[in-house]
């Protein structure tokens, strides 16, 4: 009878295990998908029906130009070009996902330029549990549409008018975040994809 | 100092114990969730979650950029896979590995209750620690280029949440026996 129950007993558990084996692989800083990239893509590009994807690996000499252009080291060795082309083979625009990482976890943008090159428009597509209310109070303040016009020659200050005081530190520091984002994404552009434009 | 009985202690000690291990389980349960979410179920999908941080050294770098172009349907476009970079990592194991070291000790404590024979007893104990020890030594030893160690990142889950589930029907099988004490105050 106890070899019974303890035979019972032992499925029991083994049942449990397999049932609930949960908990297995690891652990990671929940992220939070703001806009998938899809749809940042087919919405800035409204023009588009054909897509693509220009995969560059970085070389030295383009390394060494964004970091005299930028004044930052590239974080990344490989960088995607997601690009629009209209039913006449026109090419209509680009958009590319920067991803800068904070100690509060990674924030990625997709920053989407015009065929000349200059900003159309920026999504935050990715934040974390903990960021995203910062990043949704940034964006209220209006200072998306800050980004629209800039290109490597036309830098301008996108926090100009958002006030640390009004925003609040967290999301003060998130929109720097952002611009951040947005400025490396504008080098990127100008040094590894406006030189080759797609025909 | 010896061990103690579980079923013979005061109901207010059970009572802490088993109800420490149901809300463990309800936070593994979510942990789940969240592991099939970001990092996903499967060796391959681990290992690119905490591949190599595909960082920039110029001296590594070919002279020249290369591309390559190609066509992309965005309705199949994939969602990127979760990765887990170097900086997260640090911030991620000093959270959960110094929460891992108070669960595995608060295990021990209903441990000790458990009337286990010795040698299961600290297999037991010795498990509670080193799953998550393991757990995230193989996510940075996939983040050192071993992507191999994404079984030992695996297997270390599994053995936590084994010795989880040992300990639970353990304790229960305890809590329920006949000769378990009442109320000593």
């Amino acid at each position: 009878m106890k070899t019974l129950i303890d035979t019972r007993f032992a499925a029991l558990i083994l049942a449990a295990i397999a049932c609930f084996g949960v908990k297995a692989y690891a652990h990671i800083t929940p992220t939070v998908v703001m806009a998938k990239r899809g749809d940042v893509i087919r919405n800035s590009l409204p023009a588009a029906t054909n897509y693509f994807v220009r995969k560059v690996t970085l070389g030295q000499r383009d390394y060494a130009k964004i970091k005299a252009q930028g004044n930052f080291s590239p974080e990344v060795s490989e960088l995607k070009f997601f690009y629009g082309k209209n039913a006449s083979g026109g090419f209509v625009g680009t958009v590319l996902f920067d991803e800068v990482n904070t100690i509060h976890g990674p924030i990625e943008v997709g920053i989407a330029f015009t065929p000349s090159g200059t900003v159309s428009d920026v999504v935050v597509t990715k934040a974390t549990v903990e960021t995203e209310p910062w990043v949704k109070t940034a964006i209220s303040s209006g200072l998306m549409k800050n980004f629209t016009g800039m290109s490597a020659e036309s830098m301008t200050d996108p926090l100009k008018g958002v006030s640390k005081s009004t925003l609040g530190a967290m999301p003060y520091f998130m929109a720097q975040v952002i611009t951040t984002a947005v400025i490396r994404g504008v080098i990127y552009y100008n040094v590894l994809f406006q030189t080759h434009l797609p025909s | 100092m010896g061990l103690y009985k579980l079923r013979q202690t005061d109901l207010s000690i059970r009572l802490a114990a088993i109800f420490f291990l149901i809300v463990l389980g309800y936070g593994y349960v979510f942990a789940f969730f969240m592991v099939k979410t970001y990092a996903g179920l499967t060796p391959t999908k681990v290992e690119r979650t905490y591949e190599r941080d595909q960082v920039a050294n110029q001296s590594g770098l070919p002279a020249e950029s290369q591309a390559t172009t190609s066509a992309v349907n965005l309705a199949r476009l994939a969602p990127e896979q979760h990765q887990v970079s170097e900086e997260l990592l640090v911030q991620d194991s000093h959270i959960h590995v110094i929460m891992y070291a108070i669960i595995a000790a608060l295990e021990s404590l209903i441990i000790f209750g458990l009337e286990w024979r010795p040698t299961f007893r600290h297999t037991m104990i010795v498990a509670a620690f080193a799953a998550g020890m393991l757990d995230f030594s193989g996510q940075w030893l996939m983040k050192f280029g071993a992507p191999g160690f994404a079984y030992l990142t695996i297997t270390s889950g599994w053995v936590m949440a084994a010795v989880y589930v040992v300990v639970l029907v353990r304790t229960v099988q305890v809590l329920l026996k006949k000769n378990s004490i009442g109320v000593q105050s």
